[in-house]
């Protein structure tokens, strides 16, 4: 009988598994829009004080997020020649703040309905994804940057408190200095660079290099550069001081570079290469790589094109190296100004021995309904390598994001 | 910005955007240019931080007295992708309802008409009217002559403080004085 196979049963238990660890892992911090190259923004430091994007946003940031991001209920959604809205500062804009203080926070919640196959049954449950402050601070050539929140479950790697649920957590704080305005030099710890940075942080290319905005963040030193026709960013890394004890704690580096060929054009390598004498599940020493190439591309305003594709490496003591890969492909349209539409493909397969691609086809629908709030859907559908078999999990998000 | 930059952005030989053109003629000078088909203008600006932006028309007019050819670029239907930086470009620092349009006037003799099928390509020197400013001003050219038009590109770089326009700037984001400037169009001699 089918239900009694044991290739099935074992299937249906891991993809309920992997649908539970998504689940609890479905904690994000805030924004990254990469497809603002549409607007000519391929860099990152004109609207964040991150140099390599994410997190609070510049005075001009929030300018932009008010006159390009949102829909302003116009004939085709985009802003008059009025100035940016007062409410596209913090709090609304009921709290005038000098330009050196970047305050904000962002909040994120979002029911999840995701069908393993049967006979694990469905997850619908209601996920508290973000609940964040952050603060941003660049008086003269100082910059520095930290957030703290609340996380019911997951973002464990982040957490300054020790408990199974219900942490404090700290995805970020650096403190750095700018020299000029095409350079700066940060410690503490970072979002590591390396492709895309996208805020579907469970995207394959996210989870499998370790390098999402969630809770993967590293300790550091890092060196950015960023001007019109290229920006880049080196870290060293040094570990993740939330984990204990030091032996899980990874050190090497993370890069990228990307070369904008047109304003609407950025081409880009990452490079990753970290080591650690025990690994959080198997306990083994090993040293893991990953390397690829990225490109996002605005051939027409409505239209962005999003592209990655990254080698992984992973080589466990005593074991010889596999390879797998991973890679994204993601269209982003903007149909009103506010209102995008996503198509996204992608697929992994893991650095192991024997390991089977799985593969995903998100559908995503995002609406930057008001100042400061946006509501986005997705339908995914995966389709899940395990023990030798693939199985289809079926998921629907319904997400409400509103900052500060 | 050089001006091999410029050219390279406007498309020579990329074809990504347009210059500031200049069209040779004759030394009978009997022959007058008139434009046909469609322009392109086009600007390359970029800002601190890592800023870049552009903004483009087809308000393009040249007339041609028989001894300098005047290409006339309206200023007021430039768009650079944004309404309110439309508004801060033509009210703020161009000043567009005082001098709506810019200038460029070249000597016909000093450019170099191809033959019917051939490309020339040079650099001449020309007057640029903005913003109630006249300067002389260095423009690229290429020129390519197919089925009896002429096709032209030129570009040209110019710094817009030097002109008395202010500095453009925006909640700590600020635009680099030098800009680059680009266009095309088809014309044929009458």
């Amino acid at each position: 009988m089918r239900s009694s196979s044991p290739v099935r049963a074992f299937v249906a238990l891991a993809t309920f598994a992997l649908a539970l660890v998504v689940t609890l892992a479905f904690t994000r911090t805030a924004s990254a829009y990469p497809w603002m190259i549409r607007h000519g923004y391929g860099a990152c430091t004109t609207c964040h004080l991150d140099p390599s994007g994410a997190g609070v946003l510049t005075p001009y940031g929030r300018a932009q997020g008010d006159l390009l991001l949102r829909d302003h209920y116009t004939k085709n959604g985009k802003a008059g020649p009025e100035e940016a809205s007062k409410t596209a500062g913090f709090l609304f804009g009921l709290l005038e703040t000098p330009d050196w203080l970047l305050p904000g926070g962002s909040y994120r919640g979002m029911y999840l309905y995701s069908k393993p196959p049967s006979p694990a049954p469905a997850i619908a449950r209601y996920v508290q994804m973000q609940a964040d402050l952050k603060i941003g601070l660049q008086p003269g050539i100082f910059r520095a940057g930290a957030s703290l929140g609340y996380a019911h479950g997951g973002a464990l790697s982040a957490s300054i408190t020790s408990r199974d649920k219900d942490n404090l957590v700290s995805r970020e704080h650096w403190i750095g200095v700018a020299i000029g305005d095409a350079v700066m030099i940060r410690t503490g710890r970072l979002a590591l660079p390396f492709g895309v940075r996208t805020v579907e942080h469970n995207a394959f290319v996210r989870a499998s290099t370790r390098t999402d905005l969630n809770d993967t963040q590293q300790y550091g030193l890092a060196l950015a550069y960023s001007d019109t026709k290229s920006r880049g960013e080196l870290m060293a890394i040094v570990g993740n001081f939330a984990l204990h004890p030091d032996d899980y704690r990874e050190r090497g580096y993370s890069a990228l570079f990307e070369y904008f060929v047109d304003p609407h054009v950025g081409i880009g390598l990452s490079s990753l290469r970290t080591q650690a004498l025990r690994d959080v599940t198997t306990r083994v020493a090993y040293a893991r790589q990953a390397h690829g190439l990225f490109v996002r591309a605005s051939p027409w305003e409505p239209l962005v094109l999003m592209a990655e594709g990254d080698w992984l490496l992973l080589s466990p003591d005593g074991a010889a190296t596999a390879s797998g890969y991973a890679g994204l492909l993601q269209a982003d349209f903007e149909v009103r100004q506010g209102m995008h539409v996503m198509v996204t493909g992608e697929t992994l397969r893991p650095a192991q021995a024997g390991a089977d691609p799985s593969f995903g086809a998100w559908l995503s629908l995002t609406w930057f309904f008001a100042p400061h709030f946006d509501v986005r859907t997705d339908f995914i559908h995966s389709r899940v390598a395990a023990g030798g078999a693939h199985a289809n999990v079926e998921s629907v998000l319904l997400q409400l994001h509103a900052f500060l | 910005m050089s001006l091999r930059k410029t050219l390279v952005q406007a498309g020579i030989p990329v074809s990504i955007a347009l210059s500031i053109a200049i069209c040779s003629w004759p030394d009978d000078g009997h022959a007058a240019l008139k434009r046909v088909g469609d322009s392109k203008v086009f600007f390359f600006a970029t800002g601190t931080p890592a800023m870049k932006f552009t903004g483009t028309g087809s308000d393009v007019t040249i007339a041609d007295d028989g001894k300098n050819l005047t290409i006339t670029v309206g200023l007021t239907t430039i768009d650079t992708g944004m309404e309110l930086r439309n508004t801060h470009m033509r009210d703020k620092y161009l000043q567009t309802a005082k001098w709506p349009t810019t200038k460029l006037t070249v000597v016909k003799s000093d450019l170099k008409l191809p033959a019917e099928g051939a490309k020339s390509k040079s650099t001449t020197t020309g007057t640029l009217d903005l913003h109630g400013v006249q300067k002389k001003v260095k423009v690229g050219y290429e020129i390519e002559k197919r089925d009896g038009n002429y096709v032209v590109r030129g570009a040209l770089n110019l710094v817009m403080t030097d002109y008395g326009v202010e500095t453009p700037g925006y909640v700590g984001v600020s635009v680099d004085p030098a800009v680059g400037v680009a266009l095309t169009f088809v014309a044929k001699d009458l």
